[in-house]
């Protein structure tokens, strides 16, 4: 099955504004990665951010990774290395990321800005990472590469919510449509 | 002047009521009488627009619209321009028109403009409001109520880009489709894909596909290439559509 990564959409009319998504595979790594950027600002900027970083992940050469390890350093690399002007007001230091990779090892996740990560399979939502848990740290690009958690479950979605999402907790109705996913 | 002034609204509202209709009969404006009775007592002269025994000639409820204030100290706006409407349909326009600009933010606009203007419904309501911070939250409200016609107009006549993304959050895509493109007709710089994405999801490929049977124009399609960069096979199918266009 197919590596899914969502961000929940912050409520409101517009829940989406600068929210991004992009998943890739071959036969021995996949990825997945959903945030948003410069959600607070224009709205056409924000869409413009939100497409640099998913070219930009597009870009990312899964040959050229020896395990999902390699595989995380190079999507971090990609995303520090977008310049900040093209990601909005904030240059991307309002940046949340949810970033999920695999190999035939494991699964691990990593990000910025969220507030809990819950794993979403048949129907269920399971905590996977929420409260203190480090891995929940501030928006932004990373200065340095930043920890991974190793999933010790078989996780094919990886639901999140941002750090300023205002109910930290996930409802299993209409799940896909509040995390921007529709058919 | 005033065929009233020398009767206590209070005491005399039978009278009152004769005098206006022989006024009417006698084709003598009411508007004097109607001032005297606003300024002297708004809740007699609510009486007689739109009371249980209200003088229901067209010329009488039109002279009221002028004094609409008064008649609200007396009545809820909701049930006031309802039953202003239900006195004379004629005026129903009129009434559309004074509820937008006095009320742009009230949610029952929204059930009175699809009561007067049916399918077109919202049409009056969201172009008289375009330019006020209601627009956005207005333009939700019609789209939740299905007044799909309505706002593809209000995206043509405006070149807003709120419309398509309203129906867009309902569920309406292909209307949401044809909206972008009419706002697009309008104003080729409407940011019509990265408000649709802020509002469907950051994948709004399905809506933009939805897009192409309504173009017309290459100029559109331009405007709508030029947004749609970030979706490559999207784009590319659009270039070679575009190529295929005769200049406009």
């Amino acid at each position: 099955m197919m590596l899914a990564a969502y961000l929940h959409g912050t409520p409101g009319r517009l829940p989406f504004v600068g929210h991004f998504r992009s998943a890739r595979s071959n036969d021995a790594l996949s990825f997945a990665v959903a945030g948003r950027v410069d959600a607070r600002g224009d709205i056409s900027v924000a869409f413009r951010g939100a497409r640099t970083l998913e070219s930009t992940l597009l870009g990312v050469k899964l040959a050229d990774c020896a395990d999902r390890h390699g595989l995380l350093q190079a999507l971090w690399d990609a995303i520090t290395a977008v310049d900040g002007f093209d990601l909005g007001r904030e240059g991307g230091a309002d940046l949340v990321v949810l970033l999920v990779v695999r190999d035939s090892e494991g699964t691990g996740i990593a990000g910025a800005g969220l507030g809990g990560v819950w794993d979403w399979s048949e129907g269920e939502l399971n905590p996977v990472v929420t409260n203190e848990h480090p891995l929940l740290n501030g928006p932004g690009r990373p200065e340095q590469l930043p920890g991974v958690l190793t999933l010790d479950i078989q996780s094919d979605t990886l639901v999140a919510v941002a750090h300023d999402h205002p109910v930290p907790t996930l409802q299993r109705t209409d799940l896909a449509r509040l995390c921007g996913v529709n058919p | 002047m005033s065929a009233i002034a020398n009767l206590n609204p209070r005491r005399d509202i039978g009278l009152i009521r004769e005098r206006i209709e022989i006024q009417l009969a006698q084709g003598i404006d009411p508007q004097d009488s109607m001032a005297d009775l606003a300024l002297r007592n708004p809740i007699a002269l609510a009486d007689l627009v739109v009371g249980p025994k209200a003088i229901g000639d067209v010329r009488w409820l039109r002279a009221a619209l002028k004094h609409i204030a008064s008649l609200e100290e007396s009545l809820a706006p909701n049930g006031l321009y309802r039953r202003l409407i239900g006195l004379s349909p004629e005026l129903s326009d009129e009434v559309l028109d004074l509820a937008v600009r006095r009320h742009p933010t009230a949610s029952w606009v929204v059930e009175l403009s699809r009561k007067i203007e049916g399918q077109s419904a919202g049409i009056t309501h969201l172009t008289a409001c375009a330019a006020h911070p209601a627009f956005a939250q207005n333009c939700w409200a019609h789209a939740a109520a299905g007044h799909l016609p309505g706002l593809i107009e209000v995206a043509k006549r405006t070149g807003r880009a709120e419309p398509a993304a309203a129906l867009t959050s309902s569920g309406h895509l292909d209307a949401a489709a044809f909206a972008m493109i009419a706002a697009l007709e309008k104003m080729p710089n409407a940011p019509v894909v990265a408000m649709v994405a802020a509002a469907w999801g950051p994948q709004p490929v399905s809506i933009l596909h939805r897009t192409l049977p309504h173009l017309r124009s290459r100029k559109v399609a331009l405007s709508l290439f030029q947004q749609s960069t970030g979706y490559p096979a999207f784009s590319s199918l659009l270039d070679t559509i575009i190529r295929a266009m005769v200049h406009s």
